[in-house]
């Protein structure tokens, strides 16, 4: 076992699950006249290790809830100072945008709200439209966010098909080869996705920042 | 009643635990989003807002609500079965309600189809330890949006048993009962002695969806019963301890039941204790836990007082496949909701959370119901059973294996298992020294073999066949 890394504050405010905290040491690093970069960096650290402590089972998904939450309000106070940034802006625009949520008829929000979190853990910028979302919805925000992944969940056989619909629309539009769809939910499988013409699914959260960053590298030139 | 043996909790604490659940219900409410039924539980006297649809039910309002429901009801069969008593002094059994898959000998899984569905439900219809049937295993090569329907004409066909399936929307629900009219002769003789029961799982935290109320309503317009099942997601969709689990899943059970009783007063319904556990690590939806067990026991006792029939979905594993944890995590969780006293069994043959069936686990689950059921009767302590007097003939040198007292008892002392391998080592290896699951597997394609259902009327059959086209026309 490697010593025990040491952390900046506003790292450690992450590690922690500390909204409060951290949200303080944003302001105060800005107000002392650090960078917004700079500060950037180090609540991108304290995600990373929350991620690391996940992974490795030391952190349960309490945890790594509060952590991403503390991220989320730190970012929120960050997000205009980087905006001043043009490098920042760029690299921002650089993030791959992913769209979620569970299909037509389906009720069910905990299991796609993991992979929502593990996604934006990991650093994709993560639009959840939340439970019962109609095909057409999933089509007018994918194009109006520019998206690259729309993830579809569904939970129950009666609205598996949905995926389906939606996958047929996008064709019919001609806006099939413009994102990846991916699948996923207790009614799903991979033959399943095979069978709609999905690009991928995954059992789990964790499989699938697994399955998306495969897709993203894989169709990177091609889209 | 059964007669509960052990209690988890001490009485003051069960007590708590109602003071807390009529808290919830009297102070911050329930949702229900249906304007009838809102309509129907302010004239009753619950404390009503049309904005948010936010029900208060105040304890005197939903004691006597309550208070309506059945003590007891029958459960009919077909074709002049048994008709067993739900509420009563015998503890009900039947397999799990929607799976999707069915795991074999090895542990593997693949997708159910309509053979697998009809192949379980004869089996279950064989076995004599399962007083009902049930839906367990929905089947892949059905359009899904009649799937249900489907299945209950295929339960029709074949078990004469009394089943319980879950409808997927209350339309759907209109033509099961439709079915169930053409079989039992009549709406009259359906009601009296119903042949089967819905179980609706309801959405945590604290509400009720148009569907949910749709089902409790037309089930109770017919005389249905309904299984109101709470299903709290620990960490989830309910708290994380087991205390403000079983506050939360008795709330939201009592609503149900309320609301049952104003839409239909006597409407037969029952209680289930259905938690499950969120893993802090993976996410997955728990079913195996210990504290699952714990949980059932407890609310089961809780539930006592209401004087409604009970129901556990406790032969319950994350297990995969028939292994030790299969094993060890059904029992347990068995035995502690049977010594509280709970009026029925759910979840016989399921494995992987409530995923897959299995044939074997059925047959397998059918010995663990004999043993429970044993640990239910309890220890007679009658004076012939004391033994005072054989112990004091028998006297310090003989034996009691000559004893008419042994003889007299033996039989019923001990229940008689079918599985349970009790020979000595060379036996056992001569005999093939072969392991529980190939038993069972050996039990269950003999069953299978010899066990005849009684088929239906052909005029019944044509009926049932018409009902499921026009429910395709209608709901597909």
């Amino acid at each position: 076992m490697p010593g025990p890394t040491q952390f900046s504050p506003a790292s450690q405010a992450i590690i922690d699950g500390d909204s409060q905290e951290a949200l303080q040491l944003v302001e105060s690093a800005l107000a002392s006249g650090k960078s917004a970069a700079a500060v950037l960096d180090e609540l991108t650290q304290g995600i990373h290790e929350v991620g690391n402590r996940f992974g490795t089972g030391e952190f349960f998904l309490p945890d790594l809830m509060a952590g991403a939450k503390a991220m989320k309000g730190a970012m929120a106070r960050l997000e205009p100072e980087l905006a001043k940034l043009t490098s920042r802006q760029s690299d921002s625009a650089g993030k791959a945008r992913i769209l979620l949520g569970s299909v037509k008829g389906d009720l069910h929000d905990i299991g796609r709200s993991l992979v929502g979190l593990m996604l934006e853990v990991n650093g994709y910028e993560v639009h959840d439209l939340g439970v019962d979302v109609p095909s057409e919805r999933f089509i007018t925000e994918a194009q109006r966010l520019n998206v690259d992944v729309i993830g579809l969940s569904s939970l129950l056989t009666t609205t598996a098909r949905q995926a389906e619909s939606l996958i047929g629309r996008l064709i019919d539009a001609g806006l099939r080869k413009r994102y990846l769809v991916v699948v996923g939910g207790a009614a799903t499988s991979s033959g399943f996705a095979e069978e709609i013409g999905a690009d991928g699914w995954a059992e789990n959260a964790t499989d699938a920042v697994k399955l998306v960053g495969g897709l993203l590298v894989a169709s990177r030139g091609t889209r | 009643m059964i007669t509960p043996r052990l209690s988890l909790l001490d009485p003051e604490d069960a007590n708590r635990f109602h003071e807390a659940s009529l808290r919830l219900l009297s102070e911050m409410g329930v949702v229900i989003e249906d304007k009838t039924a809102i309509e129907v539980l302010d004239a009753a006297g619950a404390a009503v807002d049309l904005r948010s649809n936010i029900v208060r039910i105040p304890a005197d309002v939903l004691d006597k609500l309550i208070h309506q429901a059945p003590r007891e009801f029958v459960l009919g069969g077909r074709s002049g079965r048994r008709e067993n008593l739900m509420g009563g002094k015998e503890l009900l059994t039947r397999p799990v309600v929607g799976c999707l898959f069915i795991t074999d000998r090895e542990g593997k899984h693949r997708r159910a189809r309509t053979v697998d569905a009809s192949k379980i439900a004869r089996l279950v219809d064989a076995v004599d330890e399962y007083t009902w049937n049930a839906a367990a295993v929905y089947p892949d090569d059905v359009e899904s949006s009649v799937c249900d329907v489907a299945y209950c004409k295929i339960l029709f066909e074949t078990t004469t048993k009394h089943f319980c399936i879950s409808a997927y929307t209350p339309e759907s629900l209109s033509y099961m009962v439709e079915m169930a009219e053409a079989v039992a002769g009549s709406p009259e003789k359906l009601r009296l002695a119903p042949l089967f029961n819905i179980v609706m799982a309801t959405t945590s935290p604290m509400k009720y969806s148009k569907n949910q109320v749709g089902w409790i309503a037309r089930a109770g317009k017919v005389g249905i019963p309904v299984g109101i099942a709470s299903t709290p997601l620990m960490g989830a969709t309910g708290p994380v301890t087991l205390a403000g689990c079983i506050v939360q899943m008795n709330a939201e059970n009592l609503a149900g039941v309320a609301l049952s009783q104003a839409l239909n007063p006597g409407a037969p319904v029952y209680y289930c204790s259905r938690p499950t556990l969120l893993d802090m690590r993976t996410g997955n939806s728990l079913w195996g836990p210990i504290e699952m067990g714990m949980i059932d026991a407890a609310a089961i006792q809780v539930a006592r007082r209401y004087q409604i029939p009970s129901d556990v979905l406790s032969l319950r594993t994350d297990a995969k496949s028939m292994d030790e944890q299969a094993a060890y995590e059904r029992m347990s969780n068995s035995l502690m909701p049977a010594l509280a006293g709970v009026n029925s069994i759910a979840g016989a043959g399921m494995l992987e959370f409530v995923n897959a069936v299995s044939e074997e686990q059925l047959v397998i689950d059918a010995e663990i119901l004999t043993m429970i059921r044993r640990v239910v009767r309890g220890i007679d302590t009658d004076e012939e059973s004391m033994s005072l007097e054989v112990i004091e003939a028998v006297g310090h040198q003989g034996q009691f294996l000559a004893e008419q007292h042994t003889r007299r008892h033996h039989r019923s002392e001990f229940c008689e298992t079918r599985l349970a391998d009790r020979s000595l080592f060379n036996q056992w290896a001569q005999a093939g020294g072969r392991d529980i699951v190939e038993a069972a597997a050996e039990r269950a394609k003999s069953l299978l073999t010899r066990h005849e259902v009684e088929p239906l009327d052909p005029g019944v059959m044509r009926e049932l066949e018409s009902i499921l086209l026009s429910s395709g026309k209608n709901l597909g």
